[in-house]
């Protein structure tokens, strides 16, 4: 489903990914660790096309076309979605209105109708329950004054409203509790499908103990260093990301 | 600027009775001291220059003049129109108890002639008024519809003057919408007077959408009585070159006047929101937000500026004005001013100007927005806490329509 060869992104003049691979089939989970500033966030905007993020060589391939050539809306109406690390206040924008416009911008590209207020509501109103997520807080500007937990399931109440082929969640762990963490992790799992695969980005083993992964890919220094299944994650876990890519991997 | 001078004064009839000499006055003083400059403090960020060559080359306009005239805002409200800055409705017509609409009488004339600061556009709209119109709400009275007073533009005409006075009695309650449309260009101005009785409540909402040649320069005395609340709302979308100023004077315990403006300016547009606030006796509060949004080469001025005197003490003033600049060529000039001479006040103020947040830009694009329409979105969020002070929902609604259209990409005829 989406095929990166030899990724080279540069930030600020500064080259983080270094000649990246990745390839990850329809239906897969696959996780992606590594230590801080190995570029694990660069990765995920530079596939979700953020400004800054320049790609000076390499090809991003997600279901036969060209993903690099595309702005990030039509990224996003195409089927890939990228949940924030960081997920963004917007003052003045209430979370339904966000959720509405989002779902019909992506419906318009897509050439589907768009949803009138009462079919937008009946679905919002059944994907945040399963999150947990109350009308109040939907009323609420977008992630203002929200805690870390209700920001993560905010995000993954949007990418299960916009039903999204190819999920990237950007250490989506940072910031829950147990019990934020397991909601969350619920609700990504909840998700999981033969049509729909997903790379899991993250610092720690921890979130794949709830979202295990097909594959696990250790990326260190700008490149792919190490692959292996669920049970590399657990290995990391024990010795750290210091021999990841050395002894076992060369 | 002398052409310019003569060229608006050059239709003065002074007339007879005591306005007359009012007149005259207000006709002296503005033909020697002419139009200002930037060389005036107040002046120095807008310059008035553009309405020399405008003036000059004002052939006169197409005689016949037409445009159709809209429905009001708010659904029912009363209807004053002035074409050109001329009456045209059939004031007897309308009926409210309480509430008297009419031409200023000359005690009136002569009574708002002798208030406020001498001001070089309260001193043309008065010698060269068109029209004069008065609006009364008597003691007491609650009006059951709100009054619209339509200004429309056709364009016979290069240049218009209306005086205008509102006055509520004690206790009384209204909501005045002022609407400034149409395809004419050319050159309105507008001298105001609003008095909020003892224990009254105006709401004011004005809404500038001239056409983009037109020239609009307001002027409005506003004094609030004891426990009086004024409340002003003002979005300025159209205008080639546009200034509103508000004057009041908060001179009774308990007075208190809301400002909130919003503004949208685009192409060469040169939108100025000028506000002064005297708290001059203890216990008055002034509220103050303007929020301006500016795209390709637009302008936009602030200059708020607040005077608490000695004895008015508890006094509460806040000021906000913000900008936010959509393009690299969009200039915002601010400029807020406390003078504060007594010490038991809150006061504040705040100004800032940037531009759209690109990181909200970059997450509204990626769940799948375009990016004119995640920039609209963010425009209108901005917005947003100006509107909140509109307490009627069809017209909130139908003014946030407007500054969507108006934030219709460059060129396009965003006019609806």
């Amino acid at each position: 489903m989406l095929k990166i060869e030899n990724l080279h992104v540069t930030v600020d003049g500064k080259e983080i990914l270094k000649g990246l691979d990745l390839e990850v089939p329809a239906g897969e989970v696959h996780a992606i660790m590594g230590p801080n500033g190995a570029g694990k966030s660069t990765l995920s905007y530079a596939l979700a096309g953020r400004d800054g993020y320049e790609v000076t060589a390499g090809s991003v391939t997600f279901r036969g076309e060209d993903l690099l050539a595309l702005e990030p809306e039509e990224r996003a109406a195409r089927g890939l979605f990228l949940g924030f690390q960081y997920p963004v206040e917007i003052p003045g924008v209430a979370t339904l209105t966000f959720l509405k416009t989002a779902l019909n911008a992506i419906r318009k590209q897509r050439g589907e109708a768009e949803l009138d207020a009462m079919q937008f509501m009946k679905l919002v109103r059944a994907k945040a329950k399963e999150l947990n997520i109350s009308d109040e807080m939907l009323k609420r500007p977008v992630n203002v004054g929200f805690s870390g937990g209700e920001k993560k399931r905010n995000e993954i109440l949007q990418m299960a409203m916009l039903d999204p082929a190819f999920c990237v969640l950007d250490e989506t762990d940072s910031g829950l509790d147990i019990d934020a963490l397991k909601v969350v992790s619920d609700g990504v799992n909840a998700l999981r499908g033969p049509d729909r695969s997903m790379l899991v980005i993250t610092h720690y083993q921890r979130l794949l103990d709830h979202i295990v992964p097909d594959r696990v890919h250790v990326l260190a220094d700008g490149r792919i260093v190490e692959s292996g299944d669920k049970t590399l994650a657990l290995e990391l876990e024990r010795t750290g990301y210091a021999g990841a890519g050395g002894e076992r991997a060369a | 600027m002398a052409d310019t001078v003569d060229i608006l004064l050059r239709e003065f009839r002074a007339g007879e009775g005591p306005a007359a000499a009012i007149r005259a006055a207000a006709r002296e003083r503005f033909a020697s001291s002419g139009l200002p400059t930037p060389r005036a403090e107040q002046w120095k960020f807008t310059n008035l220059r553009p309405l020399d060559r405008f003036l000059a080359d004002a052939a006169p306009a197409a005689a016949e003049g037409t445009a159709d005239i809209p429905a009001p805002l708010v659904e029912g409200a009363w209807q004053v129109v002035l074409v050109d800055g001329r009456v045209t409705t059939d004031l007897s017509a309308i009926a409210e108890a309480g509430l008297e609409i009419a031409p200023l009488s000359e005690d009136s004339l002569v009574r708002l002639g002798g208030t406020g600061n001498v001001h070089p556009v309260r001193d043309l709209s008065l010698a060269m008024a068109t029209e004069t119109l008065s609006l009364r709400v008597s003691r007491g009275a609650t009006l059951a519809r709100p009054v619209e007073i339509l200004f429309l533009a056709t364009g016979t005409r290069p240049a218009s003057h209306v005086v205008m006075a509102i006055d509520l009695g004690e206790m009384a309650d209204a909501t005045l919408v002022e609407r400034h449309v149409g395809p004419g260009g050319g050159l309105l101005t507008v001298a105001g007077h609003v008095r909020v009785g003892d224990g009254a409540r105006l709401r004011h909402i004005k809404v500038q959408d001239a056409a983009t040649e037109a020239f609009h320069l307001a002027i409005t005395n506003g004094e609030a009585g004891r426990d009086a609340v004024w409340e002003r709302f003002v979005l300025s979308v159209g205008a080639r070159l546009a200034r509103d100023e508000v004057d009041v004077l908060l001179g009774a315990t308990g007075a208190e006047v809301r400002l909130l403006g919003a503004a949208v300016g685009r192409g060469n547009q040169h939108l100025d929101h000028t506000t002064r606030i005297d708290h001059a006796v203890p216990r008055t509060t002034s509220h103050e937000v303007y929020k301006t949004v500016l795209d390709d080469s637009a302008r936009g001025v602030f200059q708020g500026s607040i005077l608490v005197r000695k004895d008015a003490q508890k006094t509460s003033g806040h000021q906000l004005n913000r900008a936010l600049l959509l393009s690299p060529k969009a200039e915002m000039d601010s400029k807020p001013a406390l003078e504060i001479f007594a010490d038991d006040v809150k006061c504040s103020h705040g100004a800032t100007t940037g531009d759209l947040d690109e990181v909200a830009l970059f997450y509204l694009r990626s769940r799948g927005v375009p990016m004119a329409e995640a920039r609209a979105l963010l425009v209108q969020a901005f917005l947003d806490e100006v509107f909140d002070g509109v307490d009627n929902q069809d017209l909130r609604a139908a003014l946030l329509g407007r500054v969507h259209a108006a934030l219709g990409r460059p060129g396009e005829d965003a006019r609806g």
